[in-house]
């Protein structure tokens, strides 16, 4: 994972980056609520200056979904 | 530990599939459901079945509720504002689309068990509703039909009127009443129109027993005048039950209420009194920290004359 997602949603959420991976989501890790979802979509879009569609934001399941989108519309490249 | 009935283990596993992020609210809100609220949410299901639409439909519905919730909430975090502010912009879009209609009115029903600020009003409803008043109840926005059928099967009114702007939340409601309440029909009046228009309100009565209007005031332009119009109808004993929410965007919600007291001074201005009310804030917060950092709280009033 790219860790300024990672940084994010442990930041975010206040949970310690080790629990944080592509999987991660509001069934695995608690305070990911509808709110703290935008606050996430938000602090991403800020930190890769890009804008997601409503339409994507909503359809993401997991932060992996997140990654893929960053990766195809070229606003990220993996480290590491 | 409580056993989940068949048709709600069906359910559950829909609404996961089609959402599985959903898991972890839908365990606590399952777990926060009385035993004859499962029972209930079973006879719900029952009726949905009943209509054609079987559990995975009844998911999908409920689906559809929560991604335009979730969408309306990521807009207004962003814009800081509801989208729309003129009714003119979502009735085509939501109150006169027959499909959307069906579908938000099915998942709002499931809402009422499976959100916790919609349970919380429910329990509030049912909990206060006089049970014992005769005369006419009137009910202004029925929407699923619900809350009606439960004052015309558990109340003592002598008629029971519903106006909704909506079509099909009439016909909705107009089956709920034919499934919950067959022998108390003939109690039942339906009116389609827009309870501010002078000549849909001709046709309600004045001088009702009871009022209730669920969710209704951040959908109109201008709620000042229709909780005037609501004075205009009630007499001192009148009972009414008014709710709404601050901060609380949906695709249809176009007044914005940023504070109770911004709503209670439109209440007062209106010739009315708070008598008793439920605020139910954001999940996990305090209503002064839910208001502060301008997320959801939902209210639910009984009012008076002043």
């Amino acid at each position: 994972m790219h860790p300024t997602l990672v940084q994010i949603v442990a930041t975010v959420l206040k949970v310690d980056p080790a629990r944080v991976g592509p999987d991660s989501n509001a069934d695995t890790l608690e305070g990911w609520d509808s709110l703290a979802h935008w606050e996430i979509i938000a602090e991403v879009e800020a930190a890769f200056a890009m804008e997601f569609t409503m339409d994507e934001a909503v359809a993401f399941q997991r932060l992996g979904d997140i990654q893929d989108a960053l990766l195809r519309r070229g606003a990220m490249e993996l480290v590491g | 530990m409580s056993v989940v009935a068949s048709p709600l283990t069906e359910l559950w596993d829909a609404i996961l599939t089609r959402n599985p992020r959903h898991r972890s609210f839908l365990e606590h809100a399952i777990a926060g459901l009385r035993p004859d609220e499962e029972i209930e949410l079973e006879h719900l299901l029952l009726w949905a079945e009943a209509q054609g639409h079987d559990v995975a439909s009844m998911a999908e519905a409920y689906h559809t509720i929560v991604q335009d919730t979730l969408r309306e909430q990521g807009y207004f975090t962003k814009h800081g504002r509801y989208r729309y502010s003129r009714l003119e912009d979502v009735a085509n879009a939501v109150y006169h689309d027959r499909g959307y209609m069906d579908r938000y009115m099915r998942g709002l029903a499931l809402s009422s068990y499976l959100w916790p600020n919609h349970a919380a009003m429910r329990r509030y409803f049912e909990r206060t509703m006089p049970t014992n008043r005769t005369g006419t109840y009137l009910e202004v926005g029925p929407g699923h039909g619900f809350y009606f059928v439960r004052a015309l099967r558990d109340g003592a009114f002598d008629r029971c009127v519903g106006v909704d702007l909506a079509a099909t939340s009439l016909e909705l409601t107009a089956t709920v009443v034919d499934h919950f309440a067959p022998r108390e029909v003939d109690r039942a009046e339906l009116v389609h129109g827009d309870f501010t228009d002078p000549a849909v309100a001709s046709t309600v009565p004045g001088g009702v027993d009871a009022f209730v209007m669920g969710e209704v005031l951040e959908h109109v332009e201008d709620p000042q005048a229709l909780l005037a119009r609501i004075a205009g109808l009630c007499h001192p004993e009148t009972w009414i039950h008014v709710t709404t929410c601050m901060n609380a965007p949906a695709v249809d919600h176009i007044y914005l209420f940023e504070t109770a007291e911004e709503v209670e001074a439109m209440i007062v201005g209106a010739g009315l009194v708070v008598e008793d009310r439920l605020l139910v804030p954001y999940v996990g917060k305090t209503v002064e920290e839910s208001v502060a950092k301008r997320l959801p709280v939902n209210v639910s009033y009984n009012l008076r004359l002043r």
